[in-house]
C-alpha cells in the first residue's frame, strides 16, 4: 500500500477492484483485453469472474431478445436489445448464425443459446457474445429444452422423443455439456401426449401432457440434478373452465415456473409458482387478449428492473404490463429494424432472452 | 444515505441526527492536510463511521492512504450526498458531473479512496466510469494507462488476437478523453 504515495505506481489497482471494474465491460472488450497480460487473461477466464460478470449483466438489465417471425429461413438471428430500466425502445440487431439451417431455438440460459437444425443433424450450443459454438447430440425430436443444473454446475440439453401413435412409448433424455454425453434416460408408457414446449425453471425442466381430448393431463417435471423418475405437478387451482389441459401453456419468469391459461372468453390468467418446495401457485395477473387467442398466444419475457412491470409478448407486439395498475401501460418501439429479407411482417411470434455472457463452450 | 432518508426535511428530526449535522470532524490526509467535515457527511463512509463509533477518532481522523487532493474530492462528494433537500435526481446529476471531468489517474485515486473509506455509492459510480472509458479502447491504451508490461511473446499475442479478431474491430483511437 506504500505504492499509493509514489507517483509512478499511482495507477495500481488491487486485483479485487480491477475485477469489479472489468465485470462492467462488454464481452467484446474483455475478449480483447485478454491480450493485456497473463494476469488479465487469468482473471477474465476465471469461473468466478465469469459468474460475477453474468450477474452484473443480469443486474444491468440489458437483455437481448431473440425474436421469431414465423418460419422465415435466413442465416440471421433477429434480436432486440432492450434496457429493462427504461424499456420503451428496443434496438433491432441481426446476429449471424454460426451454421446455416440452424436457426430454431430450443432454449437459452446464462447467455448460451441452444440451436436446432434439420432432423438427425447435431444440436448446436452457441454463445452469441463470444461467437463460440460447439456441437451436441444428433437431433431426435423437436421437443427440446436447454438449461442449467445448479447442483452439478452443468448445462444440460433435454429432449423428449415420442414413439409412433400406436406404441405410445416416450423417452426423456438429458445430455450433459460437461461430459459431452447423455447422462439420463427415462422411458415411460402412457396414453398422454406432450402438448407444450419444454420450460426450464430452477434446474427443473417441465412440460404438459394431455390426453387425446385435451381434458385430462398434468405438468411433468424432471429435476436435472437427480436421476429420479419424472414427477407430476398439479396445475394452478381454479374455476371449472381450467379443465382444458390443452389451454395451459408453460413459461418462465426470473427462473420461476409460470403457467398461462387461455380462456375462450378472451382472457389469459398468468400464474407463477411462488414456492418450488411446496409447489404453491400464486396468480400474477389476468390479461384480456385478442379473439385469435390460440394462434397469438401471449408469452412472458422479463420483469422490469423495478419488478413492477412485466414485459409480455401480446398479439405479436412487446408490451409492458403494470402489475399494480392491472393493465398494459405501453408498447415497446422497435428502432432500426435491420430486417434485410423480404419478411415484411414485423409481428413477433416467439421470444427467447439472453444476456451478454463469457460462459465458455 | 439510508440514514439520512429516514429523516426527510420538515419531518420530526431525531436529535441524534441533528447533533451529527452540527458536529464537525477533522480528516487528515497522507500529506498532512486537514479538512473539516460535518459528522453527518463523514459517516457516509462506513470506515469513518466505524472509527467514530469506536470513538478512536479523538478529534482528528488520520487517513494515511488518501492524499490531500483526493480527499478534497471525496469530501465534495460526501457533502453533496449529506446535503438536506438534495433530491435523488440532483444527486445523480452531481455524480455524473463529478466524475466526468476526471482523468484516468484521478479516477484510480478516487476509486482506491472510495474502496478504503467504504463509500459504496462513490465506488459504484467511479467503477462504472472507469469501465465506460476503457470499453472501446485498445490493448495498448490499457497497458499504458494501467502501467502494465506485456508478458506474452509476440507469437502468443498474435495467436490470441487471431482467436477473437472481430473483437479488435471498432476500437477508438488511443487519445485519452
Amino acid at each position: 500500500m506504500k505504492c499509493l504515495e509514489s507517483s509512478t505506481c499511482r495507477l495500481y489497482l488491487p486485483r479485487e477492484l480491477l475485477s469489479e471494474v472489468l465485470t462492467r465491460l462488454p464481452v467484446k472488450s474483455l475478449l480483447r483485453f485478454k491480450c493485456v497480460s497473463k494476469l488479465w487473461v487469468d482473471l477474465i477466464n476465471c469461473p468466478c469472474f465469469i459468474r460475477s460478470h453474468l450477474d452484473n449483466s443480469k443486474r444491468r438489465g440489458r437483455i437481448n431478445i431473440k425474436i421469431g417471425r414465423g418460419f422465415s429461413i435466413s442465416n440471421y438471428f433477429h434480436t432486440l436489445h432492450l434496457d429493462l430500466g427504461n424499456g420503451y425502445k428496443a434496438e433491432a440487431r441481426n446476429l449471424t448464425l454460426p451454421l446455416d439451417h440452424h436457426g430454431l431455438v430450443a432454449g437459452t440460459c446464462n447467455g448460451l443459446v441452444c440451436l436446432l437444425g434439420p432432423p438427425h443433424e447435431p444440436v448446436v450450443f452457441w454463445n452469441p457474445s463470444t461467437q463460440q459454438y460447439r456441437h451436441g447430440p444428433l437431433l431426435e425430436s423437436y421437443e427440446c429444452g436447454f438449461g442449467y443444473d445448479q447442483n452439478s454446475q452443468d448445462y444440460k440439453f433435454v429432449t423428449v422423443v415420442t414413439g409412433n401413435f400406436h406404441d405410445r412409448w416416450q423417452t426423456c433424455k438429458i445430455y450433459s455439456l460437461k461430459s459431452s454425453s447423455w447422462c439420463y434416460q427415462h422411458d415411460f408408457y402412457n396414453d398422454l401426449f406432450l402438448v407444450s414446449t419444454l420450460v426450464f425453471a430452477s434446474s427443473v425442466v417441465h412440460w404438459v401432457y394431455s390426453n387425446r381430448f385435451g381434458d385430462r393431463g398434468s405438468i411433468v417435471a424432471v429435476d436435472l440434478g437427480t436421476n429420479k423418475a419424472p414427477r407430476s405437478l398439479s396445475f394452478p387451482p381454479g374455476p371449472f373452465q381450467y379443465r382444458f389441459v390443452k389451454n395451459w401453456k408453460l413459461d418462465s419468469l426470473n427462473d420461476s415456473l409460470c403457467a398461462l391459461y387461455y380462456d375462450y372468453n378472451q382472457q389469459v390468467d398468468v400464474w407463477m409458482m411462488k414456492n418450488a418446495d411446496d409447489k404453491s401457485w400464486g396468480k400474477l395477473f389476468s390479461l384480456s387478449a385478442s379473439v385469435d387467442i390460440l394462434s397469438w398466444s401471449p408469452g412472458l419475457v422479463a420483469y422490469a428492473e423495478d419488478g413492477r412491470k412485466v414485459l409480455i409478448l401480446n398479439h405479436g407486439v412487446l408490451q409492458w404490463y403494470d402489475i399494480e395498475k392491472e393493465k398494459v401501460v405501453n408498447d415497446v418501439d422497435v428502432l432500426g429494424d435491420g430486417d434485410g429479407d423480404a419478411d415484411s411482417d414485423s409481428s413477433i411470434h416467439e421470444t427467447f432472452t439472453f444476456y451478454e455472457s463469457l460462459v465458455p463452450l | 444515505m439510508a440514514r439520512k432518508n429516514r429523516n426527510p426535511v420538515g419531518k420530526n428530526v431525531d436529535p441524534e441526527a441533528q447533533k451529527k449535522k452540527t458536529r464537525t470532524l477533522t480528516l487528515k490526509s497522507s500529506d498532512g492536510q486537514e479538512f473539516s467535515i460535518s459528522e453527518s457527511a463523514a459517516v457516509l463512509s462506513i470506515a469513518i463511521e466505524n472509527m467514530v463509533e469506536d470513538d478512536c477518532a479523538g478529534g482528528v481522523i488520520p487517513l494515511p492512504l488518501v492524499d490531500g487532493g483526493t480527499l478534497a474530492r471525496v469530501i465534495t462528494y460526501l457533502n453533496k450526498h449529506a446535503e438536506d433537500g438534495a433530491s435523488d435526481e440532483e444527486k445523480r446529476k452531481f455524480d455524473e458531473e463529478f466524475v466526468s471531468g476526471m482523468e484516468m489517474g484521478v479516477l484510480f485515486d478516487v476509486v482506491l479512496a472510495a474502496n478504503y473509506l467504504d463509500i459504496r455509492g462513490l465506488l459504484r459510480e467511479v467503477r462504472r466510469r472507469i469501465a465506460d472509458r476503457m470499453k472501446n479502447k485498445s490493448v495498448e491504451w490499457v497497458r499504458k494507462t494501467f502501467h502494465i508490461e506485456s508478458d506474452f511473446t509476440p507469437e502468443e499475442e498474435e495467436q490470441m488476437k487471431k482467436e477473437f479478431a472481430w473483437a479488435w474491430e471498432g476500437v477508438d483511437s488511443d487519445v485519452d478523453d
